[in-house]
């Protein structure tokens, strides 16, 4: 049994124009110590994934199929027992820190509230336990920092007083939705390589979502390329670079501007744009933009095809790229 | 030499911060610090370095939006901070700025007509269809159709509204186009097309940009040469090629060292 299994998720919003299918069956499973990386574009349902996987879907969302934490099934649970469950088997760490922590509270008070509210350690327990997180996550001067407020610490330490709590009841699954986005290249590195070290030593399983290439390339085993709400590619990281095994991986890839281009060069893009979640077309969601679709792409969903030991492309000419 | 679009010469800025005692001096921030630089016209030039570098304060006072405590800025030969306010505004139409969030830089209650002809009603005292010509001129430029100046931003993608971003940016036809992050927010397939845009107008119009990011790559592809902040000072300067690839300064290693993904950037990528 995997720490996380999540089998076939499929979640409805509801929107202006009625509902529309935000992610139209997701499936992946995660190890404890292993790394999985969610990666893609704005919509293309990255972070509903994680909002699922929490709980915290908006108002009126329609949630089918399963979510199992350690074997417990997660979809169906009420708020109060997703609220004992967040926080303490599943650790948060979202995109801008200081939107994540209290303007008004110390840093120290932040990181007890989870050790108070979990663990049921008194005040005096909290804060020399918030200590010792601060000092785990390395943040400079620990002691005085707790008595901190948020606006004192630059981006970079608020991003580790943000782990710090995710980290406080020693979770088994850590949810990093775009950690590092807000970060300069040179802070980004230190927090990922953090991140890396406490996965690897806590045992946890790490689910990271991001929507650069290069971080997916340099912090997680396993990816998967999601595209308007269905996975459309999956496997080792160093697999599905060497082969990218679906056409919109390539047509990312080769989008991105890298070190080393020649003054000038034209990037090559990916015609079109997503379709709407309200008209998704009935075959594959991506054929209008694939420079290899044909007419069957659009006839009907296309098949998972197993293009290597655990890599798999979603697409029905994975086998007839080169 | 005189044929410089834009030159920069020593220039600073200090901010002062809120006093922390009531009898004590207040704090002052050297946010830039005697730097110096020249653009010719058609080129782009980069500047990288990380938040607090002072690339925006560098870019505010390009633009004149702030006054520096030293130094001065010329554009086509006048010095922006010594300029009347009456030649000041006719100045502007040769400097526009775009900014990093197309989803902030663009008012929600306006029609993009009336966002992308604003520069030229204001700076240039334009004639309504003058505007209206201009204007779809602008869109046309950008690859959006003269159709979309009646509607709202919000019908648009982010991809589409950074256009909106660029085309009133160039509807004043400017010499220099000072881009502050212009493709941060976007997404990797939508940054392609912007980047490929940016290039397109430079060769069509051959007007300049001040491009700051803190994407090194970004600029690789983009400047033909590049300046590297760090804490105000300009710490190196050059040719992409050679600086990126042969750093000197250890800040510049670093920055290039943090770079996510570096083992990709050496394959080549395959095209479907």
């Amino acid at each position: 049994m995997s720490l996380l299994e999540v089998t076939d998720l499929r979640v409805r919003l509801q929107t202006s124009r009625g509902g529309a299918d935000a992610l139209r069956g997701v499936s992946f499973n995660l190890d404890r110590g292993e790394t999985v990386g969610l990666i893609g574009e704005s919509g293309c349902g990255k972070s509903l994934t994680a909002l699922a996987l929490m709980g915290l879907l908006p108002e009126g969302a329609q949630v089918r199929g399963s979510v199992r934490l350690a074997g417990r099934e997660l979809t169906g649970l009420d708020d109060a027992a997703m609220c004992t469950l967040r926080g303490s088997r599943i650790g948060m760490v979202f995109q801008e820190p200081m939107t994540a922590l209290n303007p008004l509270h110390t840093v120290g008070r932040q990181i007890g509230e989870s050790l108070r509210l979990h663990k049921g350690l008194a005040s005096r327990e909290a804060r020399a336990e918030s200590l010792r997180l601060l000092e785990r996550v390395r943040l400079p001067q620990a002691a005085q920092r707790l008595d901190a407020h948020p606006h004192q610490l630059s981006g970079g330490q608020r991003q580790r007083v943000v782990i710090a709590i995710a980290l406080a009841c020693g979770p088994d699954l850590l949810l990093a939705d775009e950690p590092t986005t807000a970060l300069d290249v040179t802070t980004q590195r230190e927090v990922l390589d953090l991140i890396a070290e406490l996965v690897a030593e806590g045992g946890m399983g790490l689910l990271l979502i991001s929507h650069d290439l290069g971080v997916m390339a340099d912090s997680v085993q396993r990816m998967l390329v999601m595209y308007a709400g269905t996975v459309v590619e999956s496997g080792p990281t160093a697999a599905v670079f060497a082969h990218m095994a679906h056409p919109y991986t390539r047509g990312l890839f080769a989008a991105r501007p890298r070190l080393g281009l020649a003054r000038g060069t034209r990037l090559a893009t990916i015609p079109g744009r997503v379709p709407e979640l309200a008209d998704m077309p009935a075959g594959c969601a991506f054929a209008d933009r694939c420079p290899v679709a044909l007419a069957a792409c659009r006839a009907g969903e296309p098949p998972d095809v197993a293009v290597a030991r655990g890599h798999v492309a979603h697409c029905l000419r994975a086998q007839a790229l080169p | 030499m005189t044929d410089a679009l834009l030159l920069v010469e020593g220039l600073s800025k200090q901010y002062r911060l809120p006093r922390q005692r009531l009898l004590s001096r207040a704090p002052v921030v050297q946010a830039l610090a005697d730097v110096s630089l020249r653009l010719q016209p058609g080129r782009s030039l980069g500047i990288v370095g990380e938040s607090g570098s002072g690339k925006s304060t560098l870019a505010r006072l390009v633009m004149a939006l702030e006054r520096p405590s030293a130094g001065r800025v010329l554009l086509d030969g006048l010095d922006l901070h010594a300029l009347p306010a009456a030649e000041l505004r006719r100045a502007r139409a040769k400097v526009q700025m775009v900014f990093q969030d197309p989803y902030g830089s663009l008012d929600p209650r306006r029609t993009v007509m009336q966002t992308v002809a604003e520069p030229l009603a204001l700076l240039l005292g334009a004639s309504r269809s003058e505007q209206q010509h201009r204007a779809a001129e602008a869109l046309d430029a950008v690859g959006l159709r003269a159709a979309d100046l009646a509607k709202y931003p919000h019908e648009f993608s982010g991809g589409q509204r950074q256009r909106i971003a660029i085309a009133r940016a160039l509807v004043t036809r400017p010499k220099l186009i000072v881009a502050d992050e212009p493709v941060s927010a976007l997404d990797v397939s939508v940054r392609a097309q912007v980047l490929n845009l940016m290039q397109d107008l430079q060769d069509a119009f051959g007007v300049s940009y001040l491009f700051i990011s803190h994407d090194l790559s970004v600029v690789d592809l983009v400047c033909d040469e590049v300046i590297v902040l760090k804490d105000g000072r300009i710490v190196e300067q050059g040719n992409p090629d050679t600086l990126f690839r042969r750093p000197t300064h250890p800040y510049t290693r670093r920055l290039i060292a943090a770079v996510p993904g570096r083992r990709l950037a050496a394959e080549s990528p395959r095209t479907p």
